[in-house]
C-alpha cells in the first residue's frame, strides 16, 4: 500500500519511488492508494510518471485500487485516467455525483496536460494564464511571472528530456496569500545525461548536475539560456515559494530559508519538479 | 521612427496570443524583426510596440530583442536604434533576467508611459550621463563636461560609449567652433 505521501512535501514522495524498487512487477501492477488522503500536483505527476515508467518496462498498465472517493474524484478531475489511459486504470466504483466542478470560474486546477511540442506548451500556458487571472485577479506581474515559470519549465522538459512531459497546477487559498503549485515531470534522460552530452563530466553526482543547471549550464547547441532553472528558482523563491528538482538519484530543494540537497535517492529516470509560487491576497 | 507591432507576430508564428513564448518561436520571429530593423533609415529608430503582449518569456526574449541588441552593438545594422515601447513588467523582468543570465554587457531602451529608461547592463557613470541627456534633451561633450565637471575627453568617451551601445542618437554639426557631435535620445 502506498503511504500517504502524495500530498506532502515533494521529498516525501520518495516512498513512491522506493516502492518501485522493493516490489516485483506483479505486485507493482496493483497500487493500493487506500492510505492516500491528499494529492498535491507533484504527487500526481510522480504517480503518473511511475505508471508511465512501469508501462515502459513491462508493457502493462498499473491498476490503482483502494481509492478514497475524494482522491478518486480529484484524479478524475485532473484527467489522470483520461491522459493516462494507456498506462493506468482503476476499476473502483465511482458515482458521477461525486465528480468535482469543472467551471473555469470555480476551478482550482489545471488538469494534467501533456507537453511534448511547442504548441502544447503554448496552449497549456495560455489556459493556465486564464485560470490564474480568475484565481489572482489582475495582479498582473504575478501572473506574468507564473506564465514565465510554466513556459520555461515546460520547454526544458521538451527540449532536454528526450521524452514527453506532463504538467498540472493547483491553487490553494491560505490565510494571507494564494499558492499556486505546479508539478511537472518526465521520464526522459535526466539533467545529468543532458548536460554530460553537451559538456562531458562536469560534476561528480546527480545533485552536482542539478546545481550546474541552476547555475546556467545548458545542453542547448547554441549555449543559450541554460535550462532556465535559475530563472524559475528566482521567480518562485522571490515570491516566498520554493523549487524542488528531482533528477535520477539526486534532488535539490530551494526556498528562502536555504537549499537542501539529497543524494543516493532511489533511481528514477527523468526529471520531476515541484514549484510553489505565492501571491499575496488583496482582501 | 518606424513602428513594429509585436502582436503582428501572432499570425506570422501561428500562435493565438497574447504571449510571446518559447525559444523556437523566438528563433522564427527573429528574421522578421531583423528585416523590420534593416528597413529603418540610418540614424533612426525601430519602435517595437508591445501593446497587446501580455508576457514575453526569457527564452523568446533571448532569441529576439536581446539578440537584436547584441547584433546592434556589434554594428551589424549600422546607425540604428531599437526602442521597446510599453512592455509589461513581467516582460521587462524576463528581458533583464535574460541579459543577466547570458552575462551580456548590453542594454536596451524602453518606454514606460511617457518616460524612457534603460534596462540591462550599463555602467553607473554611463547611466548618469544618459539621464542627463534625457533631462536636457541633447548634449555635446562640452556641455556634459561642464555639467559634471569632467575632462572633455572623459565626457566625449562617455557619450561615444552610449552611442555605440545604441542608447543615444548622434548627429554632426558644423559650427563656427568646428565640427561637433550632438547626442540625443530618440523622440
Amino acid at each position: 500500500m502506498i503511504p500517504d505521501v502524495l500530498g506532502s512535501t515533494p521529498d516525501m514522495a520518495e516512498s513512491l519511488f522506493a516502492f518501485l524498487h522493493g516490489s516485483t512487477p506483479e505486485k507493482l501492477a496493483i497500487l493500493n492508494l487506500a492510505g492516500v488522503s491528499w494529492i498535491h500536483p507533484y504527487g500526481a505527476v510522480a504517480l503518473f510518471e511511475v505508471c508511465r515508467y512501469f508501462h515502459r518496462l513491462f508493457q502493462k498498465r498499473i491498476h490503482l485500487t483502494g481509492l478514497r472517493t475524494p482522491i478518486h474524484a480529484y484524479l478524475r478531475r485532473i484527467d489522470f485516467f483520461e491522459r493516462g489511459k494507456d498506462v493506468v486504470y482503476t476499476s473502483e466504483p465511482f458515482s458521477t455525483k461525486d465528480d468535482m466542478n469543472r467551471s473555469l470560474s470555480s476551478s482550482n486546477m489545471l488538469e494534467i496536460s501533456p507537453i511534448c511540442a511547442s504548441h502544447q506548451i503554448y496552449d497549456v500556458t495560455t489556459r493556465a494564464q486564464r485560470i490564474l487571472t480568475c484565481w489572482l485577479g489582475q495582479t498582473h506581474a504575478d501572473i506574468g511571472r507564473i506564465v514565465t515559470l510554466i513556459s520555461e519549465t515546460c520547454s526544458n522538459a521538451v527540449d532536454h528530456s528526450g521524452d514527453k512531459g506532463v504538467i498540472t497546477i493547483q491553487k490553494y487559498e491560505q490565510k494571507y496569500f494564494t499558492e499556486a503549485m505546479l508539478g511537472i515531470g518526465d521520464i526522459g534522460q535526466g539533467i545529468q545525461q543532458s548536460l554530460m552530452a553537451a559538456h562531458g563530466s562536469i560534476a561528480p553526482t546527480c545533485v552536482g548536475y542539478i546545481q550546474k543547471a541552476l547555475a546556467g549550464f545548458t545542453a542547448r547547441p547554441n549555449k543559450r539560456g541554460g535550462l532556465g532553472l535559475g530563472r524559475i528558482r528566482d521567480i518562485a523563491v522571490e515570491s516566498g515559494g520554493n523549487l524542488y528538482i528531482r533528477s535520477e538519484t539526486g534532488s535539490v530543494y530551494i526556498s528562502s530559508s536555504g537549499t537542501i540537497v539529497k543524494e543516493n535517492l532511489f533511481s528514477f529516470p527523468g526529471t520531476q519538479i515541484s514549484i510553489t509560487f505565492q501571491s499575496k491576497r488583496r482582501d | 521612427m518606424k513602428r513594429f507591432e509585436m502582436t503582428s507576430l501572432f499570425a506570422k508564428l501561428q500562435i493565438p496570443g497574447p504571449n510571446l513564448l518559447l525559444r523556437n518561436y523566438g528563433q522564427s520571429a527573429f528574421p522578421i524583426l531583423e528585416q523590420a530593423l534593416e528597413e529603418v533609415p540610418p540614424g533612426q529608430i525601430l519602435a517595437l510596440i508591445f501593446a497587446g503582449i501580455s508576457v514575453m518569456d526569457t527564452s523568446f526574449a533571448e532569441e529576439t530583442v536581446i539578440e537584436l541588441a547584441s547584433r546592434l552593438i556589434q554594428e551589424s545594422y549600422g546607425d540604428r536604434l531599437v526602442l521597446l515601447d510599453q512592455p509589461t513588467p513581467a516582460t521587462i523582468d524576463n528581458i533583464e533576467g535574460g541579459i543577466a543570465r547570458l552575462k551580456a554587457k548590453l542594454a536596451l531602451l524602453i518606454r514606460e508611459g511617457a518616460k524612457m529608461r534603460v534596462i540591462g547592463h550599463i555602467e553607473p557613470n554611463l547611466i548618469e550621463t544618459w539621464h542627463l541627456v534625457s533631462e536636457r534633451g541633447e548634449l555635446t561633450a562640452r556641455m556634459l563636461a561642464d555639467a559634471l565637471e569632467l575632462e572633455i575627453n572623459t565626457a566625449s568617451t562617455r557619450l561615444h560609449k552610449l552611442y555605440k551601445a545604441r542608447l543615444l542618437l548622434r548627429r554632426e554639426e558644423i559650427t563656427s567652433e568646428g565640427r561637433q557631435h550632438i547626442y540625443a535620445l530618440p523622440l
